[in-house]
């Protein structure tokens, strides 16, 4: 067993107590003298709290694999990565690639995925509301596309995958029952075929993140101007798809509130 | 700003599935209490909800998770959040317990996702005394510090909860925020279950003026021969009302909180729980008048 906790000068009450907590097989438990009682309600709160907060996190992982295997996953990752922001909220960073590296996640490829897009839709939910600097739209009139950078919402995240993400999400999480079922159906239909390849956008209108899939011009546009590139760079990347059209973008990511702000490079 | 204790002030722990009621039903009780980690988001429809809440109640919030008791410093960005937070809701109390969460794994500071409880020792007094110093320094603010319920104990411990308490706050000009269940817990699983008994013992060593607030809650019944867990799933019990009444007697009429976490019930009961209190509030006062 690894000795995750280690003793300082001051306070080995405390580190004891955590060991003690955190590793039922620590030689410190005998010696410190704990009622074993209240260890096990002090253990069986923290694999509670975590478990409740993965499940806030990600409720797509979490209906996917179903509590019984959740509990497991929970006791792992915890002991993996163990919270250190004093918000459960914020802890679970890590857990899209620790679902890559274990039994499930090999099961259902998939999976770890769905669990980057569960993270990215829980950050943006507290994330900093941002809306479209309209004063800045004076900034398309005034300058030259090589001269002009877009900066987005910070809750707009892009997620490149082999897997029907969008549908996935929508198929558990979309308010309408029936469209929730025709997201289930066209979900099992494109994992049964061999290769897929979509672009995710997570975003927010208002308070309620939001999912959906883009074209890969969309996509490679998008990824061009979140790189910093100038509007005529992007433009270059989706020049040779005559059906990209920058006005539709525009007036669609100004709906969607992808935009915060315009400005010259 | 600390309420006078002529006052009769209850307030309800509000939660996230009463967020609608908070906003659409007429202001019944004195004040709303929130659990400050819960919105040190950026943004988002929480925050936005607390902010709204905030032109019609007076806040106090709540904090389960800076560890006042820790060997280990608050880390700087959980005391940012929380200065953030504390500007933008401008809270009439603010709250933490008297317990450790911080520690130290493989070199790297990790939280406990608990609140873990500490031996009441002259050191860790210090320790204590030092960590409500940087806060209420850092924050500008005067603490309220809660009494715990814990499922273990420390053979080292010399000092009472209660003398530890009622120290801290003649060192740093902090407050007690008496948590009434805790000292049922903390009665049921370790002392006996007297519990007229335990709150009387506790209450006579905090000096009149340190106590700023009161909790009350409920908790599960165990099996026979398992420890309480105060889960905060229940009413207030009779055991609980009736600590109340005697800390009534000795502190006055501080301001009081309903506090219900899981198994949470309907807004209504819990304004049907505060104003009970309130009536217990208005029974003791008149007999001691």
């Amino acid at each position: 067993m690894i000795e995750l906790f280690e003793n300082k000068s001051g306070g080995d009450d405390q580190q004891i107590l955590l060991e003690a907590i955190w590793n039922d097989e620590s030689p410190e438990i005998n010696k410190a003298g704990f009622n074993k009682q209240g260890l096990d309600i002090y253990r069986r709160n923290l694999l509670a709290n975590a478990q409740r907060a993965l499940s806030i996190s990600f409720p797509t992982v979490f209906e996917l694999l179903g509590s019984s295997i959740s509990k497991n996953i929970t006791y792992q990752f915890l002991r993996l990565s163990p919270p250190s922001q004093g918000d459960w909220s914020q802890w679970g960073k890590g857990f899209s690639h620790f679902i890559s590296t274990i039994e499930e996640g090999y099961r259902y490829p998939y999976l770890a995925d769905c669990a980057a897009v569960d993270w990215h839709v829980h950050c943006a939910l507290h994330g900093i509301d941002q809306s479209l600097d309209q004063s800045s739209l004076q900034t398309l009139v005034n300058s030259e596309p090589e001269h002009i950078e877009i900066v987005f919402n910070q809750n707009v995240k892009l997620l490149k995958t082999h897997y029907p993400l969008t549908e996935i999400f929508q198929a558990h999480h979309h308010d309408d029952e029936l469209h929730r079922e025709v997201a289930m159906i066209k979900a099992q239909k494109l994992l049964a075929k061999e290769s897929i390849e979509q672009m995710v956008m997570i975003y927010r209108p208002e308070f309620k993140p939001e999912v959906s899939t883009l074209t890969a011009s969309e996509g490679a546009f998008m990824l061009c101007l979140m790189a910093g590139n100038s509007l005529e760079q992007a433009l270059n990347t989706v020049k040779s798809d005559r059906s990209f059209s920058f006005e539709q973008w525009l007036l669609t990511a100004i709906e969607r509130n992808l935009i915060n702000y315009f400005k010259e490079k | 700003m600390l309420v006078s204790n002529n006052e009769v002030i209850v307030g309800v722990g509000l939660r996230h599935p009463h967020f609608a009621d908070i906003l659409t039903q007429p202001k019944q009780v004195d004040f709303v209490e929130v659990h400050s980690e819960n919105f040190f988001g950026q943004g988002g429809a929480a925050l936005s909800m607390l902010t709204q809440a905030r032109e019609k109640y007076p806040i106090s919030l709540h904090s389960t998770s800076m560890g006042l008791g820790s060997f280990q410093d608050i880390p700087q960005h959980y005391l940012e959040s929380l200065k953030r937070l504390t500007e933008q809701i401008d809270p009439f109390l603010m709250s933490e317990h008297a317990c450790f969460t911080w520690g130290k794994e493989q070199g790297r500071l990790i939280h406990s996702g608990d609140l873990l409880p500490i031996a009441h020792t002259q050191r860790n007094l210090r320790v204590m005394c030092e960590q409500v110093e940087r806060v209420q320094s850092f924050l500008g603010r005067q603490l309220i510090i809660e009494n715990v319920s814990a499922y273990i104990q420390f053979a080292e411990s010399h000092l009472d909860e209660a003398e530890f308490l009622a120290e801290l706050c003649q060192r740093t000009g902090a407050k007690v925020l008496l948590d009434i269940n805790n000292i049922a817990v903390n009665s049921m699983n370790f002392e006996g279950g007297d519990i007229q008994q335990s709150v009387s013992h506790y209450i006579e060593k905090l000096p009149v003026e340190s106590v700023a607030q009161i909790h009350l809650a409920g908790c599960s019944t165990p099996s026979s021969g398992d420890l309480v867990i105060d889960d905060h799933a229940c009413p207030v019990s009779d055991d609980v009302w009736h600590g109340y009444k005697q800390a009534l007697t000795r502190f006055g009429a501080v301001p009081t909180l309903i506090e219900w976490d899981n198994n949470l019930p309907a807004w209504s009961v819990l304004i049907d729980e505060a104003n009970k209190a309130r009536e217990v509030v208005h029974a003791v006062l008149a007999k001691e008048i």
